[in-house]
């Protein structure tokens, strides 16, 4: 499945407690935070450890917790998302990347930087990022030590642009890709971001008002150093993003809303794209590794069953039309999706850690060393090989990059489903791109134009995939919503579909949107036809969209 | 523990259902399973069995966990009450609540109340043990499950109602849940044709562990 974005319950199950009702005589000493934890007898201190965890310890403890969001800057103003002049003569440079990449720096990964590096220029990736897991050995160690190794790797490959970044676990969520443009303090930023707002460095997993709030001061972190030209760019993008529930519709509002300019986005599709293939081929689990169920600590309680599974290798926040991603694009406000490897252990390689490694000491595995039989309980693909991320730079730079993620000029394939994608919004005289927003005088006619090349060149499964059908979403403006953890816009529906089977040359598309009356958005969508089925929200609003994947049997080359 | 005063005692109405609850504070469901089996052990022991056990997610200020309910159809209060006291006394903070009774922490009640509320009224709830719970082993049909066990109604993911010769495969592990009064339980599709639990006993963990 290909994805782009374009322009312009089940019961509450929290029943809060009302707090203790202590109210007659002197306070117990559990109570009374004059009192040492050490001065309390077992029971007592059972009692106010329970208390403590609760945020009950206190008069109005619940209350006093969330630390401050106030900036210690000028807030950055929204992006007026992309400039709305006309695509640059010559039109974008389409660089293709992915930003979840682990390596021996990570708890449970493998590969030299290196490997990852000519991997995925093999695969024909333009740029990439490393993003080791956040911990308390890579905020010591792994964050510095990577930092030669990207270095060296940059000299080795010149046309892979390799960003430092890391795998922040988001306060009070799940993890989140951070990375800066390179320079002197790329990881003087990164270490210092990590150590003071990573979940599992600060101790701040939980999911509390007060983590939620330490979350977003990361982000305020990050958009300081920037401004401070620490470093010269900074971005964040959620991953995995309904995997566990755990990121709730109010906290990814809360990050974009912070820094708009800083959290853009959230993976798509997940990466540990080889996990559903079949025994005794493959590991035979959930494609993506999406077999979680409602964690009662820390789950979203109104999510359904079906956001912790995979559509079309899809995750279920951008799969189900007019599910959560379509409710944040229907506030007017931009939010972007991706598609990335999350590689950590490659299918079908003939390699494992070295011996003698010891990662909780040194901070890293040994080297790869060769092994004769291929690893097919692996889940993952080398990056560039099956997922990619393309973005529409004005240059083949580190920054222009970072400028196209965060313009929106992005979409994504699976399997090389396509070569290359061009929409455009027009109106009156003006269009703009992917990303863009358009401004035009009510009744104006709106046009979407769409130029897709197919694929010409087989897939690196040996394959020529073939594009079956294009699908024009097209949701209302409604503006920003009142409860923030809404996830459901009932304004969005599939508009057209293209059936484009046997095509191979270049296809133009042009789809009238009408006279302009009141704002809208339009994205687009596209398959290879092989698993296709009515959407969540039924066939009116999405006839044909992906299926949700088979446990066990999810050959991710046979469902594009 | 702060037990309540004015104790009143349920009669032993042998077929009128009883429910308790119970909460231990349990971080997640998987620990209540074992409590609920603990239990299911326990009083069958007593002679106490057609047990029906379900957990809920509760909380407390910021603390979330499951609180646990515990029916009998055919039981002794008192038996139920002194299992699960045993059973309270293995942790710190507690609460238990059978009817009238009430004994623990005073900001426990709620979420017990509720809990026993959605179990009786069978509105939610994730149920371990239920009549014919231990027959669902191995794989069977979707027929056999239905007439089996208390499972009202078998519900695919994303899709219909299954039809009534496709096989489930169990994993020995079937965790259904209650909506609007029926015991649901939630399968999707699987390798081999063959319908699975939508709740897996081995999800794969999370890649940096968590504190």
């Amino acid at each position: 499945m290909t994805h782009d974005h374009g322009h312009g319950a089940h019961e509450h199950r929290h029943p809060h407690s009302d707090g203790h009702t202590h109210d007659e005589g002197p306070l117990a000493p559990e109570l009374d935070v004059t009192v040492d934890d050490g001065d309390l007898d077992p029971t007592q201190l059972g009692r106010r450890t329970f208390l403590r965890a609760a945020g009950l310890l206190g008069a109005g403890a619940l209350t006093t917790s969330v630390l401050s969001t106030v900036a210690a800057h000028p807030v950055a103003a929204a992006p007026a998302a992309a400039s709305t002049g006309r695509s640059p003569r010559g039109g974008y440079k389409w660089l293709a990347g992915d930003h979840h990449i682990h390596t021996q720096y990570s708890p449970d990964a493998q590969y030299r930087v290196i490997d990852h590096v000519r991997h995925a220029n093999a695969y024909g990736l333009d740029w990439m990022v490393i993003t080791d897991q956040g911990g308390v050995q890579h905020s010591k160690i792994g964050v510095e030590k990577v930092n030669p190794d990207i270095v060296a790797a940059r000299g080795e490959v010149s046309d892979t642009l390799v960003f430092q970044g890391l795998e922040w676990n988001i306060p009070a969520a799940e993890h989140g890709t951070v990375f800066v443009h390179p320079g002197r303090n790329e990881v003087s930023v990164l270490k210092q971001f990590e150590n003071s707002y990573d979940g599992v460095v600060a101790g701040a997993t939980a999911n509390t008002p007060a983590n939620e709030a330490l979350a977003v001061t990361g982000l305020h972190f990050l958009s300081d150093a920037v401004h401070r030209r620490d470093v010269r760019d900074a971005l964040m993008l959620a991953n995995h993003p309904a995997r566990k529930g755990i990121d709730s519709p109010h906290e990814i509002r809360g990050w974009r809303d912070a820094e708009p300019s800083i959290a853009i986005g959230m993976e798509g599709a997940p990466g540990h794209q080889a996990a559903g293939i079949p025994v005794p081929y493959g590991l035979g689990s959930g494609r993506g590794f999406y077999d979680n169920s409602p964690d009662p600590a820390a789950s979203f309680a109104n999510y359904p069953l079906e956001a912790y599974r995979t559509f079309g290798g899809f995750d279920w926040m951008t799969a189900t039309v007019g599910g959560l991603w379509d409710s944040l694009l229907a506030e007017g406000k931009p939010w972007w999706i991706t598609a990335n490897s999350d590689s950590h252990q490659v299918w079908g390689d003939t390699s494992q850690r070295g011996p003698g490694s010891d990662f909780p000491t040194n901070g890293f595995f040994n080297d790869p060393v060769h092994i004769t039989a291929p690893q097919l309980t692996n889940g993952d693909f080398w990056p560039g090989f099956y997922s990619r991320t393309h973005v529409g730079a004005d240059n083949f730079s580190y920054a222009a990059v970072m400028n196209g993620l965060r313009a929106g000029r992005v979409w994504v394939d699976h399997g090389a489903l396509l070569e290359s994608l061009d929409v455009r919004l027009r109106a009156g005289g003006d269009e703009v791109p992917l990303g863009g927003v358009l401004t035009a005088r009510r009744g104006t006619a709106v046009t979407l134009t769409i130029r897709i090349q197919p694929a010409h060149l087989p897939n690196w499964s040996q394959f020529l995939p073939k594009l079956t059908h294009v699908d024009v979403i097209r949701g209302a403006v409604t503006g920003p919503v009142s409860d923030r953890d809404t996830f459901t816009t009932a304004g969005t529906r599939v508009v057209q579909t293209y059936d484009v089977s046997g095509r191979t040359d270049t296809i133009e598309l042009s789809y009238p949107l009408g006279a302009l009356d009141d704002g809208f958005y339009v994205r687009l969508r596209g398959s290879d036809g092989n698993r296709l089925a009515p959407g969540l929200g039924g066939a009116a609003v999405d006839p044909a969209g992906p299926v949700m994947d088979v446990v066990g049997d999810a050959d991710p080359w046979n469902d594009l | 523990m702060i037990p309540t005063a004015g104790l009143a005692s349920v009669c032993g109405a042998h077929r009128s259902p009883l429910v308790a609850g119970l909460d231990l504070l349990t971080p997640s469901e998987r620990d209540a399973d074992h409590i609920a089996h603990h239990i299911t052990a326990t009083l069958a022991t007593c002679g106490v069995e057609h047990l029906t056990i379900a957990t809920h997610w509760a909380q407390v200020g910021h603390l979330r966990h499951i609180a646990m309910s515990i029916e009998t159809a055919v039981g002794d209060a008192d038996s139920v009450w002194a299992t699960l006291a045993d059973t309270a006394a293995m942790g710190a903070v507690t609460g238990l609540l059978l009817a009238d009774r009430y004994h623990g922490e005073p900001e426990l009640l709620h979420t017990l109340t509720a809990a026993v509320t959605a179990h009786t009224t069978r509105t939610s709830g994730r149920v371990v043990v239920y009549p014919g719970w231990s027959g669902l082993t191995g794989t069977l049909t979707v027929s056999e499950v239905l007439a089996c066990s208390a499972i009202d109604r078998i519900q695919v993911l994303a899709g219909s109602a299954p039809d009534s010769t496709a096989q489930l495969m169990t994993r020995d592990f079937v965790r259904p849940r209650w909506a609007d009064g029926r015991l649901v339980l939630h399968v999707q599709p699987a390798a081999g044709g063959v319908l699975v639990p939508f709740e897996t006993p081995t999800p794969t963990p999370c890649c940096a562990d968590h504190a």
